[in-house]
């Protein structure tokens, strides 16, 4: 019985091992991405040692490590997922995959949360912003950092989850093998990755410079 | 290879780590927790051993890159307090 396969690979094989390099050196474009953002929150860091600790001081402690918690978790039921999918049980890796898509859909929605009581207590860095005092410039550049680093982090999920259905449906409706195993281990691939994004921005955004 | 159930636990009990370590105020433990974490899912969930050398490559590239960007772009940000330039005013937030 043939693999499904693209009609340009020899074999499913080599499908798989060109999708996951394909993905490996798009993840790699990635770390770049998100490393500005990174480089951004070490300038201030130096720049503005107590803007950074005003402004991680009005951050969500609970909310992020809550959220911390899911992401860990749904990097791990994917896991299961690919094993699954790796095993030929195409219904449940389909299964996984959606269950993974579940727990990115809480993560927005406690992140969305976040946002709303952040906007309500006058963390936006416009006018109205509620931090005062010497660092109060140092904070509002903290805040356009964990304004733009939540919020593309969030973009990235919300593209992840929209994968997941995708590789959800091809495990669904089989046959599990061949390029839609591929489908189940480069979409693993891409939210583990942005499972370890967010654990890098958790501690720079809640932990380090805690008061 | 370890089963996953025991990367999950690891990962949430270095979690509980992070974040005790920003409570008692012990700076260093959550800077350290953090890569931790960050190679238990490479290695545990996304399977970076079993990569071919090819996909193991592009995987260390963006590591090397980020390494280049972080070390080179804070360089003078970290220097400049030892070497202020003629026209900085020390201090000034």
């Amino acid at each position: 019985m043939a693999e499904p396969r693209g009609f340009q690979y020899a074999s499913a094989a080599h499908e798989t091992d060109t999708a996951r390099a394909g993905m490996w050196l798009f993840l790699a474009s990635e770390m770049l991405f998100f490393g500005a953002i990174v480089y951004v929150w070490m300038v201030l860091r130096i720049t503005h040692p107590q803007g950074v600790v005003l402004g991680t001081s009005h951050t969500n402690l609970i909310l992020g490590s809550i959220n911390t918690a899911l992401l860990l978790t749904s990097s791990f039921t994917l896991t299961l997922g690919v094993m699954r999918a790796r095993a030929g049980q195409g219904a449940a890796a389909a299964r996984c995959c959606l269950l993974t898509a579940g727990l990115g859909v809480g993560f927005l929605a406690l992140k969305g949360l976040e946002w709303g009581l952040d906007l309500h207590e006058g963390l936006w860095p416009g006018p109205g912003f509620a931090p005062w005092g010497d660092d109060v410039g140092g904070a509002r550049l903290f805040m356009c950092f964990y304004w733009v680093a939540t919020a593309l982090h969030g973009l990235h999920m919300v593209i992840g989850v929209g994968l997941l259905a995708w590789a959800a449906r091809l495990a669904w409706r089989g046959p599990m093998a061949g390029r839609h195993v591929t489908a189940v281990e480069v979409v693993g691939l891409y939210w583990s990755f942005v499972d370890t994004v967010w654990l890098v921005m958790y501690p720079l955004i809640y932990l380090v410079a805690r008061p | 290879m370890i089963h996953p159930v025991l990367a999950w636990i690891l990962l949430m009990l270095l979690l509980a780590v992070e974040v005790l370590a920003a409570l008692l105020h012990v700076g260093w433990l959550a800077w350290a927790a953090a890569p931790v974490m960050i190679v238990v899912v490479a290695l545990m969930f996304m399977h970076v051993a079993q990569e071919s050398p090819l996909r193991r490559i592009f995987a260390i590239t963006g590591l090397v890159w980020i390494a280049i960007l972080l070390s080179l772009g804070s360089a003078d940000f970290a220097a400049r307090h030892n070497y202020p330039a003629p026209q900085q005013v020390i201090g000034v937030r």
